[in-house]
């Protein structure tokens, strides 16, 4: 597994490699919330279940990650970890714990905007998932 | 000379017409802004532009042009309204993003030492950083008048006066917003979010005038030496977000629709005619509205903290506020004929000349005030716009200094550095929600807009009239 930041002038975005796609999106809503709060101070206090759909494998990740985002800024909470995660078609059903933004815990460094499709991919290549993803801060 | 850059004068390169650009790209800028400008994708988002169906004239780049996504930020296009497109991704997520600047009846002096207090103050009442809602909670019918009225909505539920609208780009209300046009998600983003000044480069910065450079200007604007302003800059929240990444969905799906070429699928767009193209503008006009409305009730707060701090007599009058983020549809002279297009400015600013219809009676022979914010350590410009640049950028200009360091290394330029203390020497109180936030945001992170102010006023497109030092900053 690979997770490499892109050094965007404006904004901020990581290439992830991963062994299959289940790890990728994994992987790509932890590192989300990392650039939000770095700090190690999540904690997995409750369970949720989530489900997202897309088109495509590159709009079902844009749509995962915005997902998350929109729980993060209507409810304050923050991902702690994926527990579950299976595809299914054209969709995903997700198994998160997530603990409530604590301002006295948690320090906040950065908002992310949106989840963009610039110079976005996802694909399969020599035996890994490899994905691009670019973020409006 | 840089790449393939053509030089058109000192001001102006020119990116030729290759590939599947239909019309060229220019680029203002002085020749020395070239090599970082030519440093990441900028110029090559530029071309991009050149390539959407409809594009008038030029795709524009701004001296403060930097990598964005989709659009380079910077980037100013117009589009045939029947053979062109709107495009989400050429206003980008946080739609009217903008900022205000105010001008006060105090002088630098009696600012003294009320600075650290009233910066302190400020910090406690204009709520700020990553995802900060307000005291105001908005119900849906409510959050929907908001949207149609704009600052219009402030004014009506006691934050600030009627006057104020005069002051405002659009009089602080975009007509066709249509509110059924917009998701529960964003309603959901947005209810709690109207008044907040929200994180990154947004900010709020105390400065007094330092310099004026046209004196006559200046005094139809009201800004005397070392007189006290404020600016503000903030924009439409998650609520702008949320209508960007909704209707960017929809346009990903329309580009199919109507065989739509793209270099880039955040370029996704529509015809200006269709359907699609119709209800994301009036879509994006509810986003523009929540912004006005967003800046005008954080004007309205900090004339209050500036009363609790100073006394009873403080007046705090908006000189002008202007959007960064916006597409328009506007009437412009193209090759002798009236014409009305598409305007799309993506971190640029609107910048009429005089006796343009749409600028304050007041400013009717002066030009569209524009409000150039620098970094938080140096100093903003107050422009003017002119007749040129209504001839040559369909009346846009600049409207920052331009990042030239990511985050990245910015951060890294920061570390170990006491940056609050920093700023204190100069004589500047910080007040930040995150220190990430401040090390992003440190000076160096950004093109000194001097260079980006001398880049347009050399090339014609606005007139210098003062130049602003900060004071006290509040970043979110």
């Amino acid at each position: 597994m690979l997770v490499k930041y892109i050094d965007h002038t404006a904004d901020t975005g990581f290439i992830i490699h991963a062994k299959s796609l289940k790890e990728l999106f994994t992987v790509a809503a932890e590192e989300m919330f990392k650039i939000i709060c770095p700090d190690d101070t999540i904690k997995p206090k409750t369970k949720k279940r989530l489900t997202v759909s897309g088109d495509t494998k590159e709009e079902l990740l844009v749509n995962w990650l915005s997902e998350l985002n929109y729980h993060f800024e209507t409810q304050r909470i923050l991902l702690a970890k994926v527990d579950t995660l299976e595809f299914e078609n054209r969709a995903l059903a997700a198994t998160i714990y997530v603990d409530n933004i604590d301002l006295e815990r948690h320090s906040l460094e950065t908002e992310i905007k949106a989840v963009t499709y610039h110079q976005l991919y996802l694909k399969k290549e020599e035996g890994l998932w490899k994905a691009q993803v670019i973020f409006d801060l | 000379m840089q790449r393939n850059a053509v030089k058109i004068n000192d001001f102006c390169f020119e990116i030729p017409k290759t590939g599947n650009m239909h019309v060229p790209a220019r680029i203002y800028a002085s020749e020395h802004m070239l090599n970082d400008i030519f440093q990441d994708n900028a110029s090559e988002q530029a071309k991009n532009v050149a390539c959407l169906p409809g594009i008038v004239g030029y795709s524009f780049a701004m001296p403060d042009i930097h990598w964005g996504y989709g659009f380079p930020i910077g980037g100013v296009a117009g589009f045939n309204l029947e053979t062109g497109i709107v495009s989400p991704g050429g206003v980008g997520y946080d739609i009217n993003c903008g900022v205000r600047l105010i001008k006060t009846n105090l002088r630098r002096q009696d600012i003294g030492n009320h600075l650290k207090p009233l910066m302190k103050a400020l910090y406690k009442r204009i709520p700020s950083g990553v995802g900060s809602t307000g005291p105001i909670k908005l119900n849906k019918k409510e959050e929907k008048t908001l949207l149609t009225k704009g600052a219009r909505w402030a004014i009506e539920n006691g934050y600030g006066n009627e006057s104020d609208l005069d002051k405002i780009e659009e009089n602080g209300c975009m007509a066709d917003a249509e509110p059924d046009l917009i998701s529960d998600r964003a309603l959901e983003r947005g209810k709690a979010q109207i008044g907040t000044l929200g994180s990154g480069n947004h900010f709020v910065e105390l400065g007094f005038v330092d310099e004026i450079f046209d004196s006559t200007t200046a005094q139809v604007l009201g800004l005397k030496k070392d007189g006290v302003t404020l600016i503000v800059h903030t924009g439409s929240r998650g609520f702008g977000h949320q209508v960007c990444e909704d209707y960017i969905k929809i346009m990903l799906k329309a580009t199919q629709k109507y065989n739509i070429d793209l270099p880039d699928r955040q370029l996704c767009c529509a015809p200006v005619r269709s359907p699609e193209g119709k209800n994301y503008l009036s879509a994006m006009a509810c986003a523009v509205n929540f912004s006005f409305c967003n800046r005008q009730i954080i004007s309205c707060w900090a004339q209050d903290v500036f009363r609790s701090i100073l006394g009873s007599s403080v007046e705090l009058y908006p000189v002008y506020e202007v959007a960064h983020n916006i597409a328009k549809i506007e009437e412009h002279s193209i090759e002798g004929a009236k014409v009305s297009i598409c305007v799309h400015r993506k971190g640029a600013t609107r910048a009429f000349g005089p006796n343009h219809p749409a600028i304050p009676q007041a400013y009717q022979q002066i030009g569209q005030p524009v409000l150039i914010p620098g970094d938080m350590g140096r100093y903003s410009y107050v422009l003017t716009g002119t007749e040129k640049a209504m001839k040559e950028t369909f009346g846009s200009t600049c409207h920052g200094a331009g990042r030239r360091l990511s985050r990245k290394k910015a951060k890294k330029a920061a570390q170990n550095r006491n940056l609050f203390k920093e700023l204190e020497d100069m004589g500047i109180v910080l007040q930040a929600s995150s220190r990430a936030t401040a090390s992003e945001e440190i000076s160096e992170a950004y093109k000194d807009v001097t260079d980006v102010v001398d880049a347009v006023s050399g090339a014609g497109l606005s007139n210098k009239v003062a130049k602003l030092i900060p004071l006290g900053v509040i970043k979110g």
